[in-house]
């Protein structure tokens, strides 16, 4: 296997390698991915068993510093407001992503142009258009056609269900004159594509037991396995390597046993999301490339964009959803596009969260103090039990060169790697825009009838989104990679993953990756007469 | 309190066992009116005794807080009388707030999935798949004001 040359050696096995993996299969090309993680097992998922919520804290938490599974690497993120979020194993962060499944809009793309802040990206909207589509099928998105804040667009099948707490905030969002839809999900209400359809297990971010959330391991990677690609798991690269004529020659790895290969390679592909990948690149270090891989514009692993997140919910005097039914449910984008008069720049959208279980539910009474310790304990929890619903404001970040990920001086993974460090401060542009929208937050909920409103902002565990650390433009000066994905300075070398984001809209990134990674795919099957002139 | 192996790396003592299903009592206690029993109740505390591995630290270091905040009246903290553990259990709080909140967030993962407390919360006794739970589609006719709006987004 040392000596073994493949064709196309793609890094990490999550979102956007599976969607890459899947539209190359169609080449005939030999294709090997190289995961870190495992494939992940339904049996296994936290709602097959009474402690469902409990294994959120453990082994399904969404922080790889407290989840410290051997197929984790630990992350320095001390020197951030927000802590990082992922998961390493097939299908990445979409195995507890929640499955909200918005595109980017048409302005997301022309940022500078149009608000004079941040970059535009080299691409534009319809430019990604018809893989959006694409990426809708393979995903299997339910949601409901006519958004007016979206330009046409058909989900697959219906929109999830508005359920108890939906109606009440759409009522809520009706009452204010606001702009509400369903959200587009990555949940499946049909059965599609060997999946089932959703049961309302509510248990959504640590994973479906039912199959029916689409975390890429289900929904690609078995296509792209069957068209020949072959994924090799529990094998975690260090560095990628190159020679005299600074083209990528392969990947070094260590394999589940601790045993060290180089995989030699044609074309490598970075999949290792907006963290993992600059962790390889600047791992990668020679005395062609002294300041790490593909690096000559000093911005590999700056621009680090999270979503800051409001959390806005509302305690109501009525049962509501509880701890049935996904968390995903409708959205407002009524305040998505900038106006200065707000006080910031930008924009976000409202996601609103459903419910939860019993456990959150007594978390969140205790450490808000409005369940006590003692005697009273029961009857203020049953004030709250099945009563809670609310929302996330889910707000633009903007790119800022000072927020970045580097290597830790001292910590690694138990490879001996060094471990990503974070350092990322909230600008003050969206501090301003977390303020609105707990104030905007709190009015619909109260017109929707809440008694009492809590919120957090920003939410401290919420780093789910990695954005921004190689973006994509067409000046190498000002950026990592072209236009379709490939390194300025390593003609055979890609990312296709949040990495390459240029801005990071104020949507949750996840269909946007799956898009891009398709059209990077197609731009390379396009060119793979000339793909390294 | 049974003194039966704990399915743990590292058990706590006996005496360590009585100060946290009494810290568990004060913080959750039984309640006739709900049916529900206290947090210091063996089965629950046989459960918290499985998943505190990963604080274990944690939770050693606020029984030694609880039992050094006792060592001015009868001894450890188990054997005060109600009133002065409710009183310890108070300064405590104050004190040491980091250490309550490890031991907050390990009950109630514990006694909020016990067959005895779902049920007085009519909730089955059960994990969520494969039954899974029925959300009403709601009144669609909500979105008719919405579907009125002219498309809203900036065009570029």
């Amino acid at each position: 296997m040392a000596e073994d040359v493949v064709d196309v050696l793609i890094i990490g096995a999550g979102a956007s390698a599976a969607a890459l993996a899947f539209s190359l299969a169609e080449t005939k090309m030999r294709i090997v991915c190289l995961e870190q993680g495992g494939w992940m097992k339904p049996s296994d998922y936290p709602s097959n068993s009474r402690d469902w919520e409990s294994r959120q804290f453990s082994d399904f938490s969404i922080s790889p510093n407290r989840r410290g599974r051997v197929t984790d690497y630990p992350i320095n993120d001390d020197a951030s407001p927000i802590k990082v979020a992922n998961f390493n194993g097939v299908g990445g962060g979409t195995i507890l992503y929640a499955g909200h499944y918005p595109r980017f809009h048409p302005s997301d793309f022309r940022v500078r142009s149009c608000d004079g802040i941040g970059e535009d990206w080299p691409i534009d909207y319809s430019t990604l258009a018809p893989f959006y589509a694409e990426n809708d099928r393979m995903t299997g998105v339910s949601g409901l056609a006519g958004d007016p804040a979206y330009p046409p667009k058909e989900p697959v099948m219906p929109p999830l269900p508005l359920g108890k707490s939906g109606q009440r905030l759409a009522a809520g969002f009706n009452n204010l004159g606001w702009h509400w839809w369903p959200s587009d999900s990555a949940i499946a209400t049909q059965a599609y594509d060997g999946r089932d359809k959703c049961i309302n297990l509510g248990a959504c971010v640590s994973g479906c037991a039912q199959g029916a959330k689409a975390s890429s391991d289900i929904t690609y990677w078995p296509h792209a396995i069957r068209a020949g690609v072959e994924v090799r798991t529990h094998c975690r690269v260090s560095e990628i390597t190159v020679d005299k004529n600074d083209m990528a020659t392969g990947a070094v790895y260590f394999d589940e046993h601790g045993q060290q290969h180089h995989q030699r390679a044609e074309v490598v592909v970075l999949a290792c999301n907006g963290v993992g990948t600059p962790r390889i690149l600047l791992n990668s270090v020679s005395s062609r490339f002294p300041d790490g891989l593909a690096n000559s514009s000093g911005l590999v692993g700056k621009n680090l964009m999270f979503h800051p997140y409001a959390s806005i919910q509302g305690i109501f005097d009525d049962e509501l959803d509880g701890y049935a039914g996904p968390g995903n449910c409708i959205w407002s984008q009524e305040f998505y596009e900038t106006d200065e008069a707000r006080g910031y720049q930008r924009g976000f959208t409202f996601e609103i969260t459903r419910g939860r279980g019993p456990v959150m539910t007594a978390f969140n009474g205790m450490f808000s103090g409005r369940i006590p310790w003692g005697a009273d304990h029961h009857a203020a929890y049953r004030r709250l039990f099945n009563r809670i619903t609310g929302m996330v404001g889910i707000c633009e970040d903007l790119p800022e060169e000072h927020n970045t990920v580097t290597l830790d001086d001292t910590l690694t993974d138990t490879h001996g790697i060094p471990a990503p460090k974070i350092t990322y401060e909230l600008s003050d542009n969206s501090r301003q825009m977390l303020s609105f929208a707990v104030a905007r937050g709190t009015e619909v909920l109260k017109a929707a009838g809440a008694i009492d409103v809590f919120s957090e902002a920003p939410i401290r565990v919420g780093g789910w989104h990695l954005m921004g650390t190689a973006r994509m433009g067409k000046d190498p000066q000002r950026s990592v990679v072209n236009e379709w994905g490939r390194s300025h300075d390593v003609r055979n070398l890609f990312v296709c993953d949040g990495s390459v984001f240029v801005t990071s809209a104020g949507v949750n990134p996840t269909c946007t990756i799956q898009a891009l990674a398709l059209y990077i795919a197609d731009a390379m099957k396009q060119r793979l007469a000339n793909l390294f002139d | 309190m049974s003194d039966q192996v704990i399915a743990s790396d590292k058990p706590l003592t006996h005496a360590e066992r009585r100060n946290l299903a009494a810290i568990s009592d004060i913080m959750i206690p039984a309640d006739i009116t709900y049916g529900v029993p206290g947090a210091g109740d063996e089965l629950i505390q046989n459960e918290l005794l499985l998943i505190l591995r990963t604080q274990h630290q944690a939770i050693i270091n606020a029984l030694t807080c609880l039992d050094e905040l006792s060592s001015g009246a009868a001894g450890s903290f188990a054997d005060l009388v109600p009133p002065e553990r409710a009183e310890v259990a108070e300064r405590f709080r104050r004190k040491r707030g980091d250490l309550a909140a490890v031991l907050v967030s390990l009950t109630l993962q514990v006694y909020y999935r016990d067959d005895r407390v779902l049920a007085s919360l009519d909730m089955e006794p059960r994990a969520p798949y494969p039954q899974g739970y029925q959300v009403e589609s709601g009144d669609w006719s909500l979105l008719d004001p919405v579907r009125a709006r002219e498309p809203f987004y900036r065009k570029v």
